[in-house]
């Protein structure tokens, strides 16, 4: 009997964890282009390399690059939008600052998504997750020859 | 060059669009080990919340940063721009 009151016990308690993990799962799915539909700062360092494509470089060819900017998020659709900004950055010790204008597409059920920004020449493409309801967006850039994630926090 | 620190730094504004800066800091150039303190002066530009900072450190030396305010100023994201830097942090309000 005690047995039996105990794994009912145990049941309610998972029961009621998974009740809690599905809302709480559910509450983030909800994902548009107009979740970042603001202004961001954002900070990023890693290493950029130059070399041959799709060759794997050795760690003598990369430099370490950072950088801090804004990036305002203007949501066109459920799933679409554009993104215009500016940056400071330092490449191996090289300094500029640059804008860039771009757009950004929103993956509902994941709150991933991906943007594209044009640059002087330089179209980076990225790789994000949408995290804490907005307040915050962990990318990366995943052109070739480049590891470098970013972090964006709402301004 | 590997490099690392942290530190304390005041904003005091003197307008609406900069101010002073004074601080302290503890620092790892390659190894050696120093603590210098510092003063300087900062903009801010309004529309975008980026501004920059320039800085007098007692010893000798004067880095100079670009930042961005995130969280309502609860934070500041800063990149060092001087030429041969790649440094960047984060200053958390206290």
């Amino acid at each position: 009997m005690i047995r039996r009151v105990k794994f009912a016990s145990l049941l309610a308690f998972v029961t009621t964890l998974l009740g809690v993990l599905c809302v709480a799962s559910r509450a983030n799915a909800a994902c548009t282009a107009a979740t970042i539909g603001s202004t961001y700062g954002f900070r990023f360092d890693g290493f950029g390399g130059v070399g041959a494509t799709h060759t794997a470089l050795k760690v003598s060819a990369f430099v370490p690059v950072a950088g801090i900017g804004e990036v305002t998020f203007t949501a066109k659709s459920d799933t679409e939008g554009t993104i215009s900004g500016s940056e400071s950055l330092s490449f191996g010790g090289l300094q500029d600052q640059l804008t860039f204008t771009g757009t950004y597409t929103v993956n509902a059920p994941q709150c991933t998504g991906s943007l594209s920004a044009t640059f002087e020449g330089f179209i980076p493409t990225q790789d994000f997750v949408i995290v804490n309801g907005g307040e915050e967006i962990e990318s990366r850039n995943n052109r070739e020859h480049l590891w470098v994630p970013f972090r964006c926090a709402r301004r | 060059m590997p490099a690392a620190g942290i530190g304390e730094i005041s904003f005091s504004a003197t307008s609406d669009t900069g101010g002073t800066v004074s601080g302290s800091e503890s620092l790892s150039f390659g190894g050696l080990q120093v603590q210098p303190t510092f003063t300087g002066t900062y903009t801010v530009s309004a529309p975008q919340c980026t501004g920059s900072i320039n800085v007098t450190f007692k010893d000798g030396g004067n880095p100079t940063l670009d930042f961005v305010i995130v969280k309502g100023g609860e934070e500041i994201e800063f990149l060092q721009t001087n030429a041969g830097a790649v440094s960047q942090g984060v200053m958390e309000k206290e």
